[in-house]
Formats: structure tokens, C-alpha cells, sequence
């Protein structure tokens, strides 16, 4: 998969610049609505701002409500439009969640793999999702803030055999000012707990650092792999009988636009 | 929950520090009410539950300060029972005012000399700064249920934005002046934008308004009606955080002056590096179609070179003093408040006057105000005021309010005719300097 318009022009990376299809692709790109979940500062906007317009900030002012981010991406021979709702992870913002999440196709719940209780917190928005969002939607579970601990788990992995890490680790040996930073920080989330829960729930999991870009780019691979394309494709153009160009289908994102998707689901949608 | 950003610093103590490297960010929380550092800062600003809870400091980790908090508590709590609540101590050189509205208590101490009122005016936008977050009527609601209830949960994430506004209240004289901040600008230019706003106004959209660094391009309002200032000062300062410099924002506001009950939902946007549209709608559900209306204002915006035009008079961000028809040397800055359209404009200063000398001349500028206002001898028409530090006149007519920060060697005389000549400039541009026609619908 490979992302475009990832030029890094600010104004590129929202909706109102990204909106014609690339004209190597003369297909009209499939929209997927993409919403981000978890709790306060575990990187969910960083996850967005590497992914989008692959920028790193230390020290990132926390969300106020949701920010909405567009990017495109080409899996095989299909043009993807993600539109990533970006929601803001404090307390009071709990019960504005559902508009977000109410007809995204894919959820993304975050948590710090150096934070325990952010895991319980993910637990608690993908039971959340389980039983109010779409039904077919698709959750990955995303631990985040791999280079916090990927010094730790250099040294461990000089010892006994660790597989998965060792790009991370690669990076993080050339990474001066990471070591100052991760002093400290120790890993708190185990992977294979997470993928066994992962994996009973159903969900995709993957570990992530939006500061070295690790995993960020995968995580919407492997998003868009199990999306049913065909399914969602046929859905957006039945929801949107003549409109003429995508930028406008938008609008319809969260009135009539959802109405008719929800009708167009297989019958067990509520 | 515990806010997840105190929580780094809870379990790192003093004797940590050198352990590891801190942001700035960290070592402003490592202090307390005890440390030097803590201890000279000039203007400090303290809210808590009428409890006596930690709710916000503007400097050190609020939790650290809970013994100053009960004290405070303590101290207003007394008074009220004797039914003549504590307004203010004179301490030294140091003012401490309180404030209090509901469940919460706010106290502002500093060692400038700052009068009363101005301290009580300042507590009072920090109050609404708070209601502004959550609404007067979820406050309410909350303490009535648990009075002991620790509302940095639900302010979590906004230290960041209630630092920044108390910062501008030091280095802006915009909020003490109650009106709107504008940016000069060529009136084609500005009509031209106002005109992009009337093009495709979506259903719900109450306000659309162009700002550059808290400073007015236009609006569009509805025909009877007019939000406050003092509620815009919140979301302009709010609109100036980096966190919406990119991608789109929605997220729901309360205007304290409009209606401190319920929410109104602001979408946030930078369409320049300089330039912020914010549009204010009823419906929480109307993202869409605000995305959709700001994408039709840039295409428009776009078709000439309008949009490059207002960035490059927003880049320019205000006048120099020496672009006031006067020439340079004399004047250092200058205010001017045009009291019927209830908006101003501000110059730099002058690249002689370093940081500290410039907020030695905002202080002076809010203190003079107060005394014009509200000092005893009634209201007063011009101030000249001297110090070993600042030269500063004062003018208030009917019509305008006016404040200007002259070099040393400045005498009332020179004062006086630079002045006349501004006035005599600022009429001739007044087209340029103010949104005089702004649409409405």
C-alpha cells in the first residue's frame, strides 16, 4: 500500500485538497471512514500525524473534541480515501464518541504499551463498539509507544531470541535522543497478552511507535485488507445516486448518507 | 481516572530531577509553593472547589499546592459564613483578590501593584474561561451531586489552553479593552472576504468568522444579533493553540455570555498558516456541512489571489508605530478603541522595548484604565504617567479610548501633538483599520 498526497503540505492533509482522484487512477477512490478511540495521551493524534503527513511532535497538546484528517492510500489497484475522525481522549468528551463512531467502517483503539490501564480503557471502547457501532465493523487494537521500551527489549533480545523487534530496535540504536527520553518508561502491557485478547475478540492487533513511524503505515494495510471493498464500494454509490463528485459526498456523512447505508447492510443490522 | 499527563509528574519528586532530562513542561510542574522559583512569579492565579479541591495553578502542579488550596478554602470560607465575604488581602507588596461563582473559588495574588478590580476583572475571564469548557450549568450539576468531586477529570487536557489565555491576558491588552481585536487590512480586500462568507451560508451555521492571531478579518452574524466580546476573546484565544494548526476541528464550545447553560459546536480550521476560519453552529451534527462551506470559501477565495492577499496581511500581523502617519522614534505603542463599533487595534512595539519593558507597559495600560474608570475622582479624560520605567498617556473620550507608550524623553507637549496626529490619521483610515461592513443575514 502506498499513501499519496503525503507531500506534507498542511493544507494537503485535509479534506478540502485531497479530493479528486489521482489522475493515474481513473476509479473514484473508495471511502472508508476511519475513527480513532482510546484513552488521553496514548498517540492517537501522533498516530494520525505520522500517518497522514509523517511528522512527529514531542510533547503534543492534547485534542479538544475530534480532528478530521484525509488520506489516500492505493492498496493493489485500488484508490482508498480514509477519513480519519480523530477524537479527543479525555472523560468529557465520552458522549460525543458515538457520532464518530456510529458509521465508521474501521476503528482504531489505541493504548500505551507503557500504561496498563490504557489497555483497560481500549477494553472498554471496543466493548463499547461490539455492541453499538456497525456490525461488521473492523477494530484493530494498536499498542502504541514502542520506542519507549525498544532499548529495554534491545538488551533482552540479546539474550533470548526476539523476532518481531528487530527493526524497531535497528531504529532505536541510531536514535541519540530517544535513549534520554526513554530513561524510566518500562513496558507495562505484555504483547502476547494483548494479541491473546486480541485474538478472542477478533480484532487486528498490532504494536506501533508513531515516533519512529513503526507499525503506522501497516495498521491501515491491514485495516484495509479486511475491509470488504466490494461491499462498501457498492454501498457508498447506492447511498449517493448522482453525485458527481466525491468531495460533496461527504456531506451526507452523518445525515441521509447513513440512513441508507444502514439499509443497505445485511438484514441483522440492528 | 487519574489524568493521564499528571501522572509522569506524580511520582516524580525533587530529588529525581537530575536523573533524567525534563521538558520545560515538566519542570514547571516539579514546583511548589515552597521553592524560590514557585515563589517569584509576579502574577499567579489559583481556582478550587469551594471544598477546598485543587482545580487549577497557573504555575507548579496544582496537586502539590493542596495545603495552600485548604488555606485559601479556609480563608473565603470564614468570611462567607460571617456574611461579608473576604474581596481582597494586602500582603507587602503583594494584592491577593478572590472571586468566587457557584462551586468554585478563584484567587489571584501579585506583587505588580495590580488594582483590585483589575485582578477581580481577570478572575472573572478565567471563571468564564472555565464555564466556556463545561458549561455553568454541568458545574452546578456536578457539585450538587459531589461536593467533593474532583473536577480536573473532566478539565483534563485543557491546562495547556487556560496557560495560554492567562499568558495573553499579561501581553494583550485586548481583554481588558472588552472589545474586538482587528486586523488592518485594504477594505476591498476585507469586503471581498466577507462577500465569500455570504456565498454558500449552510443550513445551522450562526457565526463565520476570519481570524488571524485573535484578530478580526470578519464575520458573518445574524442580522439581530451579536455575540459578546468577551465570549469571542475566549474562542479567538482558544483558536490560537497549536493543536488545530492542522487538519479540521469540531468540538463543542460554550459561550458564557450567550448562554452558559448548553453547548454551542465550533468547526476550527487554519486555511492559511496565518489565518483560522471558526464557524460557530447549533447543530453538533452539522460537521459536514461546515467542511463542505469552508472548502467552497477556499475555492472562492482562491479564484483571484484573495486568499494569498489575506495571508500576507495576516503574516504582517499588526502595524508598526511608526506606520501611524508619525514617524519613527517617539511613539512606542499604541491602542486605540473605536467605543461604537466596540473594536480595536493594537501596533507592535516599537523594536526598542524588550519582553519585560512590554509588559511593564500593559500593566500600565490595564492599571491606568482601572483608575480612569473606577478610581474615586470619577471618570478621567486624559492620564499622563511617568515612571523610571514607562511614559504613557491616556485618553478617553466618548467616542474612543486611546493608549499610547512614548520613549522617556517624551514631554507632554510632544505627547500631545503625536497623538493629534494619529487621530487625525486613524480617521483617514478608518475604512482600513476597522470591519465596518460586516454581512449579517
Amino acid at each position: 500500500m502506498s499513501q499519496q498526497n503525503s507531500s506534507g503540505n498542511r493544507d494537503g492533509s485535509a479534506g478540502a485538497a485531497n479530493t479528486g482522484p489521482p489522475h493515474s487512477a481513473p476509479a473514484k477512490p473508495i471511502q472508508i471512514k476511519v475513527v480513532l478511540l482510546g484513552d488521553a495521551a496514548v498517540g492517537k493524534s501522533s498516530l494520525v500525524l505520522r500517518f497522514v503527513n509523517d511528522e512527529f511532535q514531542e510533547n503534543k497538546e492534547p485534542t479538544i473534541g475530534a480532528a478530521f484528517l484525509t488520506q489516500k492510500v492505493r492498496l493493489d489497484d485500488t484508490v482508498l480515501k480514509l477519513d480519519l475522525w480523530d477524537t479527543a481522549g479525555q472523560e468529557r468528551f465520552h458522549s460525543l464518541a458515538p457520532m464518530y463512531y456510529r458509521n465508521a467502517q474501521a476503528a482504531v483503539v489505541v493504548y500505551d504499551i507503557t500504561r496498563a490501564q490504557s489497555l483497560d480503557r481500549a477494553k472498554s471502547w471496543i466493548k463499547e463498539l461490539q455492541r453499538q457501532a456497525k456490525p461488521n465493523i473492523v477494530i484493530a487494537l494498536v499498542g502504541n509507544k514502542l520506542d519507549l521500551v525498544a532499548d529495554q527489549e534491545n538488551e533482552e533480545a540479546e539474550d533470548a531470541d526476539a523476532d518481531a523487534d528487530a527493526d524497531a530496535d535497528a531504529d532505536a540504536d541510531t536514535d541519540a535522543e530517544h535513549t534520554t527520553a526513554t530513561e524510566g518508561k518500562e513496558r507495562q502491557v505484555q504483547t502476547s497478552t494483548a494479541r491473546a485478547y486480541a485474538e478472542e475478540s477478533g480484532l487486528l492487533f498490532l504494536e506501533t511507535s508513531a515516533k519512529t513511524g513503526e507499525g503506522v503505515v501497516e495498521t491501515f494495510t491491514e485495516i484495509a485488507k479486511k475491509l470488504d471493498l466490494n461491499q462498501i464500494a457498492s454501498n457508498n454509490q447506492a447511498a449517493r445516486p448522482g453525485q458527481l463528485n466525491s468531495g460533496s459526498a461527504n456531506v451526507n456523512f452523518l445525515s441521509e448518507g447513513s440512513q441508507s447505508e444502514q439499509r443497505n447492510t445485511d438484514g441483522c443490522a440492528c | 481516572m487519574e489524568q493521564p499527563e499528571h501522572q509522569g509528574i506524580a511520582t516524580t519528586s525533587n530529588t529525581s530531577r537530575a536523573a533524567r532530562k525534563l521538558s520545560e513542561h515538566e519542570l514547571e510542574h516539579l514546583e511548589d509553593f515552597h521553592s524560590p522559583e514557585w515563589r517569584q512569579h509576579s502574577r499567579h492565579f489559583l481556582v478550587l472547589s469551594s471544598a477546598g479541591k485543587p482545580i487549577y495553578s497557573r504555575y507548579g502542579d496544582e496537586a502539590q499546592l493542596s495545603t495552600l488550596m485548604s488555606a485559601t478554602q479556609a480563608i473565603i470560607s470564614t468570611f462567607a459564613d460571617m456574611s461579608d465575604p473576604v474581596r481582597s488581602i494586602s500582603i507587602g507588596k503583594h494584592t491577593v483578590v478572590f472571586y468566587t461563582n457557584g462551586p468554585l473559588y478563584l484567587l489571584a495574588a501579585s506583587d505588580r501593584g495590580d488594582p483590585d478590580d483589575l485582578l477581580r476583572g481577570e478572575l472573572q475571564l478565567l471563571y468564564s474561561q472555565i464555564v466556556s469548557i463545561l458549561t455553568a450549568a454541568q458545574l452546578t450539576k456536578i457539585f450538587e451531586q459531589r461536593s467533593n468531586f474532583d473536577l480536573r477529570q473532566l478539565l483534563g487536557g485543557t491546562q495547556g489552553i487556560i496557560d495560554q489565555f492567562i499568558d495573553q491576558l499579561d501581553t494583550d491588552f485586548t481583554f481588558a479593552l472588552g472589545s474586538l481585536d482587528t486586523l488592518w487590512m485594504r477594505y476591498r480586500l476585507r469586503e471581498r472576504i466577507g462577500k465569500a462568507l455570504l456565498v454558500a451560508r449552510p443550513k445551522g451555521l450562526l457565526y463565520a468568522m476570519v481570524v488571524a492571531d485573535m484578530k478580526l478579518v470578519t464575520l458573518l452574524r445574524p442580522r439581530k444579533h451579536s455575540l459578546h466580546p468577551a465570549d469571542l476573546h475566549l474562542l479567538f484565544s482558544m483558536a490560537t493553540s497549536n493543536v488545530f494548526m492542522t487538519g479540521e476541528h469540531w468540538t463543542p464550545v460554550c459561550f458564557p455570555r450567550f448562554n452558559d447553560q448548553g453547548f454551542l459546536h465550533v468547526y476550527i480550521k487554519y486555511i492559511t498558516s496565518n489565518v483560522v476560519l471558526l464557524l460557530i453552529s447549533a447543530d453538533r451534527d452539522s460537521f459536514f456541512a461546515m467542511n463542505k462551506y469552508c472548502e467552497q470559501i477556499c475555492k472562492d477565495l482562491a479564484s483571484d489571489d484573495s486568499l494569498q492577499r489575506l495571508d500576507d496581511a495576516a503574516a504582517q500581523r499588526a502595524l508598526r508605530p511608526y506606520e501611524l502617519g508619525v514617524g519613527p522614534g517617539m511613539l512606542l505603542q499604541l491602542y486605540y478603541k473605536h467605543k461604537t463599533l466596540v473594536q480595536h487595534f493594537g501596533t507592535r512595539f516599537a523594536d526598542s522595548v524588550d519582553e519585560a519593558q512590554q509588559l511593564r507597559i500593559i500593566n500600565t495600560y490595564k492599571r491606568l484604565r482601572i483608575y480612569m474608570t473606577k478610581g474615586g475622582q470619577g471618570p478621567l479624560r486624559i492620564v499622563y504617567y511617568k515612571s523610571a520605567a514607562n511614559t504613557v498617556l491616556a485618553w478617553q473620550s466618548s467616542s474612543f479610548e486611546l493608549f499610547a507608550a512614548f520613549a522617556p524623553k517624551a514631554d507632554v507637549k510632544s505627547m500631545i501633538r503625536t497623538v493629534n496626529m494619529v487621530l487625525e490619521w486613524i480617521k483617514s483610515e478608518e475604512d482600513h483599520l476597522f470591519v465596518i461592513n460586516a454581512p449579517s443575514y
